[in-house]
């Protein structure tokens, strides 16, 4: 048999090597010496894995200050990174909204939902109740009372008001014109 | 990041093997050092192999009551992290962004390793770049090759312990090691 191929090297190295290529590899000095090359670096890479994991493997168990402390995951050691991606990322937010917010479909829909100002509430409104309704002119809103006639005169030189002048220059008494009564017939 | 273990467990898991009558926290305490190694050199990452190692842990403790016992305890935790590795990898969530944010110093290498006190300078020189040139190969493998990579040569599993590992047929797994190994010592042939 001939030298080992690599596939065969490698057969051996996997621990599937048939037991021909199992006893050359033990009698042939050169596959033999590959071999061990190989078996040396394989052996140191794992020993190498080993150590590192040893140093590696935390068992210490932090305190909770400590854990505040740390920075995990993709912030370790990038934080002015983090820091401008984060500015980065909210003002890229707030531009997308201002954008959106700008489309004038968002507009007509904003305008028929939102009021965004106090709304108009004037026609709702009741009516002022009318000025000078009653009360014979003197802007009262209760009907004037009914008490005595005024005289009756031929000519009216000063209508009847519920609100007299308190002090006339000249006083007249006020009239109406009106049907004289009748007299009283029986009575007579 | 501490991960403490749930210390109850129901009978089924302390149906395992020689593992019988341990609870789940010890059975996890014991098997907690070989799944973080296999998670820090998957992921490459100490934070990241910690989350994911307390991650697959909590899953395993969740999950304890559907361990039929037909593998040891150690390989049914072991394809949980494997699981939890394939979820890491796989997640297209945020993937560009780990990418892009990623420090420069954020994929570690065990850079201070020392083979042998004894080695003289030149050779600890070679040995570890021999070292480093594997762990640079392996990094850049496909995530199916690397783990079966990583289990047979780092974890020292055997092709069938893989398959049960990793869920994939024995010829499979097979495959995948010999790409793996193909890929690797080009990697070192190169450094030559």
């Amino acid at each position: 048999m001939s030298h080992l191929s690599s596939e065969q090297i490698s057969n051996c190295l996997m621990g599937s090597a048939t037991s021909a290529e199992t006893r050359h590899a033990g009698e042939c000095r050169a596959c033999r010496a590959e071999l061990e090359r190989l078996e040396t670096a394989l052996a140191r890479f794992r020993s190498s894995v080993r150590q590192w994991s040893n140093e590696n493997e935390n068992t210490h168990v932090y305190t909770d200050s400590e854990q505040r402390g740390v920075a995990y995951g993709l912030y370790r050691g990038n934080e002015t990174l983090a820091g401008f991606g984060s500015v980065l990322i909210h003002a890229g937010v707030l531009g997308l909204l201002l954008a959106l917010g700008s489309l004038k479909p968002v507009r007509m829909a904003v305008k028929e939902t939102v009021s965004f100002v106090a709304p108009d509430l004037r026609p709702f409104k009741p009516a002022k109740p009318a000025q000078g309704g009653g009360g014979g002119g003197a802007r009262e809103l209760l009907d004037a009372s009914k008490g005595k006639l005024p005289k009756i005169a031929p000519k009216q030189f000063t209508p009847p008001r519920v609100d007299p002048p308190p002090d006339p220059k000249l006083p007249v008494l006020p009239t109406i014109v009106a049907d004289q009564p009748l007299p009283n017939i029986q009575a007579n | 990041m501490a991960v403490e273990t749930p210390a109850v467990v129901d009978g089924s898991v302390g149906e395992t093997g020689g593992e019988t009558g341990e609870d789940f926290g010890s059975l996890a305490e014991r098997h907690r050092s070989r799944v973080f190694r296999f998670i820090l050199a998957s992921v490459r990452n100490r934070e990241t192999a910690e989350n994911l190692t307390q991650d697959c842990l909590i899953r395993a403790y969740k999950a304890r009551g559907r361990f039929r016992g037909d593998a040891a305890f150690g390989t049914w935790l072991m394809r949980i992290a494997a699981n939890v590795v394939h979820s890491h990898e796989a997640s297209g969530r945020l993937k560009f962004w780990r990418r892009a944010l990623r420090p420069a110093g954020d994929s570690e290498e065990p850079v201070d390793w020392v083979p042998d006190r004894q080695m003289s300078p030149e050779a600890l020189a070679l040995a570890r770049e021999q070292v480093n040139a594997i762990w640079r190969a392996a990094a850049r493998l496909p995530e199916k090759q690397r783990t079966v990579f990583l289990l047979r040569f780092v974890e020292d599993m055997e092709l069938l312990e893989i398959s049960a590992v990793t869920g994939m047929k024995e010829g499979t797994v097979k495959t995948h090691l010999f790409r793996a190994l193909k890929a690797v010592r080009s990697a070192m042939e190169d450094r030559k």
